[in-house]
């Protein structure tokens, strides 16, 4: 397409220079002498084709669209300008909360692991000879992110010298995907070494990348360490409120002698301290007294210190007012709630009452109607009326279920054919199976309860119960009150080192040739030829038209 | 502006001519007073014998009494040296900055022959008045008078050339500058009008012919260089230049229109050329064109130093 216009372009070109001026002007001294002549004796067109005027711009100008036309038609075309070496390093670097431990001497695993990239990107520097050199910068924890691509010695050291670990967790998936992408893509943006440090161990499936060279740097040395790697709390069924908590302390390494574990109380008192003996796994549970802040502390603190305190948020015990328009109160007297018609905190009814906003709980029909086996259909997986229900419970359950004819009502769990669980979000209300069964402590108890209770914190506070603490996340990675970096596997400090080669890998495996497109030589001799040609124009004036 | 260009012939070479006034021969005046004329002056002639009449203070004494015979006595001849004025008169107008290529116009080849004549004049000791024939009377005559002079030639030709030159002669103050002993160079191309102003050059020239002034006319024709461009190329030519204020002076042109346009020319300067070819002065057509890849060079110094009307005025140093 673009050669036919230039070739329409040529053709205007020629036929622009055949059309010539019919009358020549002359300045001549003579003039006057012309007076007696007599005048053309038909009037013409001003202007006539002839032969095109061939003179030096015509010849430059076909020469600049001929240029052009052999550019366009040699898009694609590259010429060699010689072999290179080249190496194209990604570096990737893991930013996970376990690098900042301390090896020795306040030198932390991110200190070494900096070290490390530097001395790889020196390495490909040497080897190569400067040839070809490329760089890519990645980090990963929970995600794997990149940093930089660039031949710039300078700027990918200053990138490394930037980066910080984060309170995170570490996730080898992403950079194993990317790593595998890579062999599938064409397009590997020339990068012929990969280089992992990291804390980890190398993983087996590094042996599988074969158009790369990897190099897993595994730059941990065993320390000993001890950090809280869970607390979890039990509840009251029935009041949701949180009774105890439960505190798993681990070692790593050689076991642990005379640390001391602290739990603070609300209040600022220490209500537990004791000096503790660590061999593997140590446990402890506490019986919560008070809603508010406890401290859990182990001291001194060691190699890895992101696990050697924890702050937990107890939930404030809740006495509700219920107005409680079901017949059997059975319930309401066993987990002692306030029976209040005129403002309640919520409506315990069988159906929907009109135009009222109070939060409602609609009671089906009952469990244990019929002895069938029902199957679950489509559920909201995140939603927290279904936090610890057991499906296979449910199930075994008899629930009959409902068909759901109230307004605005969205099912939340279903059975093939009814409807077992329900909301609606504005005025907000549930409908649950039945009421909890206070007959027996058994699965369908434990189940039923949950889900009214689950119901009922939906209702009453638009969520299921608080938890005790947050794990940090890519989107908030930084440590804040109960907002905790508990990562597992992260205190392990004392994991077995292995690396998979090493930096003496990094040397030029591609030669490549260093080729460059060939239009830009035809497009910039056009211009230069089309200078050529403005000045002649400009200096010449109508000599060269 | 026309801006007049370097004279290829150099001061050197004009310095290898002198003012021959020797070979200033008229038919009409044997022995006449052009020539050096001999006399009791300062510069030493000859020796002659003493006749009744003779100043005695030149008798020479010494060589009176060793070759002399008892009587006779010997006395010592003088010659006067005259100096000779030479008035260039340049004319300046529209017509004459034509042909416009290749730097051989009819006033730039006028004024390099100008130079070339007034250099020449001042080396030999003689003086020079550049006139420029057309245009008001103020600074349209410059006199020099020694080779001191030489750096003003072309600053006053340039001067010439910038002047308005208008369409009146400027006449007025000729004859002053032109003692009998004169000679009076005109370049022109003849194209002015033949009217009233005309009328009174001629009357000039003929007072000046008749004061036994050498008049010598050049006419510059560059006619022919002007045809073969006009012959060239296209037959439809939109004719521009002097006197002609219209944009739509088309001709269709062939040789016979030209041939008309050549007649035109003549007729023209017949009605001049007549008076002064009658009245015996000195006309020489400088001609140009014939042939189209002129080298300026050349040309120039073919044209004025080995033309047969310069000769006459000069001759090279021995």
């Amino acid at each position: 397409m673009a050669g036919l216009f230039l070739g329409f372009l040529t053709g205007v070109c020629v036929a622009i220079h055949m059309v010539h001026q019919r009358f020549i002007v002359h300045r001549i001294s003579s003039a006057k002498f012309f007076k007696n002549l007599p005048p053309p004796k038909q009037k013409r067109f001003f202007l006539r084709i002839g032969l095109p005027k061939l003179n030096l711009p015509f010849f430059i100008r076909l020469l600049i669209l001929l240029l052009l036309l052999i550019a366009i038609l040699n898009f694609e075309k590259e010429i060699s300008l010689g072999k290179i070496k080249s190496i194209g390093l990604w570096v990737i670097l893991d930013t996970s909360a376990s690098m900042t431990t301390i090896e020795k001497k306040n030198i932390t695993r991110m200190d070494i692991a900096k070290n490390t990239a530097v001395k790889a990107i020196m390495q490909a520097q040497k080897t190569s000879q400067n040839q070809d050199l490329n760089f890519k910068l990645s980090t990963f924890d929970m995600e794997l992110k990149d940093i930089l691509f660039t031949k710039d010695l300078k700027k990918i050291k200053k990138a490394i010298n930037e980066i910080k670990p984060r309170a995170l967790g570490t996730d080898l998936i992403s950079v194993r995907n990317n790593m595998f992408f890579l062999q599938e893509s064409s397009n590997d943006n020339n990068m012929s070494h990969i280089i992992v440090i990291t804390d980890l161990p190398s993983p087996t499936w590094v042996n599988k990348i074969e158009k790369q060279i990897v190099i897993w740097k595994d730059i941990a040395s065993c320390v000993n360490n001890t950090g809280i790697t869970r607390i979890h709390s039990s509840k009251n069924i029935l009041s949701g409120n949180v009774q105890k908590i439960y505190i798993e302390i681990k070692s790593y390494g050689s076991s642990m002698q005379n640390r001391k574990f602290k739990i603070i109380d609300p209040d600022k008192k220490i209500q537990y301290n004791q000096t503790i003996n660590i061999n593997n796994i140590w446990k402890k549970s506490y019986k919560i007294e008070k809603s508010g802040e406890y401290i859990i502390q182990i001291l001194p603190n060691d190699a890895y210190s992101l696990d050697d305190m924890a702050i937990i948020e107890v939930p404030k015990k809740q006495i509700i007012k219920a107005d409680w328009q079901i017949p059997d109160k059975r319930l309401l007297k066993k987990i002692k709630w306030i029976n209040n018609k005129k403002n309640p905190n919520i409506r315990v009814v069988s159906k929907i009452i009109k135009n009222d906003n109070t939060p409602a709980l609609i009671i089906g029909s009952g469990y244990n109607k019929n002895n069938k086996t029902s199957i679950t259909g489509s559920f909201i997986e995140s939603s927290p009326l279904l936090e610890d229900i057991n499906f296979d419970v449910v199930e075994l359950s008899g629930i009959e279920g409902a068909d759901l004819n109230y307004d605005n009502f969205y099912p939340v769990l279903s059975g093939t054919d009814k409807v077992w669980i329900a909301q609606r979000d504005n005025p907000p209300a549930v409908y649950i199976p039945g009421l909890p069964s206070v007959e027996k402590d058994d699965n369908l108890y434990r189940m039923s309860a949950t889900i009214f209770f689950n119901a009922i914190r939906w209702l009453l506070n638009k969520q299921s119960s608080k938890p005790l603490y947050t794990i940090t996340n890519p989107a908030y990675p930084e440590p804040y009150g109960n907002h905790l970096a508990l990562h597992e596997d992260e205190g392990n400090t004392n994991k077995k080192t292995l690396s998979y080669n090493d930096l003496d890998n990094i040397h030029p495996i591609r030669i490549i040739d260093n080729k460059s497109p060939i239009w830009p030589l035809f497009l910039m001799t056009a211009m230069i030829l089309l200078l050529i040609e403005r000045l002649l124009l400009i200096f010449g004036k109508g000599k060269w038209l | 502006m026309f801006k007049l260009s370097k004279n290829p012939i150099s001061y050197k070479l004009m310095n290898q001519y002198r003012l021959n006034a020797n070979q200033f021969y008229r038919s009409s005046m044997i022995g006449g007073h052009l020539m050096r004329r001999k006399g009791q002056s300062l510069e030493f002639k000859d020796y002659k014998l003493y006749t009744f009449g003779d100043d005695i203070r030149h008798v020479d004494w010494k060589i009176s009494s060793r070759f002399g015979l008892e009587d006779d006595l010997i006395i010592r001849n003088f010659m006067a040296e005259e100096q000779l004025t030479v008035l260039i008169s340049i004319d300046t107008r529209d017509t004459m900055r034509f042909p416009e290529q290749d730097k051989l116009s009819k006033l730039q080849i006028a004024c390099w022959a100008a130079e070339t004549i007034a250099v020449m004049t001042l080396f030999s000791g003689d003086r020079v008045f550049l006139h420029r024939l057309f245009g008001k009377a103020s600074n349209g005559i410059i006199k020099l008078n020694s080779s001191n002079n030489l750096n003003n030639i072309k600053a006053a030709l340039q001067k010439f050339v910038n002047h308005d030159p208008g369409i009146h002669f400027n006449l007025k103050n000729v004859s002053s500058c032109l003692p009998p002993t004169g000679v009076w160079l005109i370049f022109t191309d003849f194209y002015f009008n033949m009217d009233q102003q005309a009328k009174i050059l001629l009357k000039k020239l003929s007072n000046a012919h008749k004061g036994m002034r050498w008049i010598i006319l050049i006419d510059l024709d560059s006619w022919p260089y002007e045809k073969l461009a006009l012959l060239e190329g296209s037959t439809s030519k939109i004719i521009k230049g002097p006197e002609i204020f219209s944009d739509n002076y088309k001709f269709d042109l062939n040789n016979d229109s030209v041939l008309k346009v050549e007649k035109n020319i003549e007729e023209h300067k017949k009605q001049f050329k007549k008076n002064i070819l009658s009245s015996g002065y000195d006309y020489f057509l400088w001609k140009w064109g014939m042939n189209k890849n002129i080298n300026p060079e050349k040309f120039i110094k073919d044209l004025i130093l080995k033309k047969k009307s310069l000769f006459k005025i000069f001759m090279k140093d021995v």
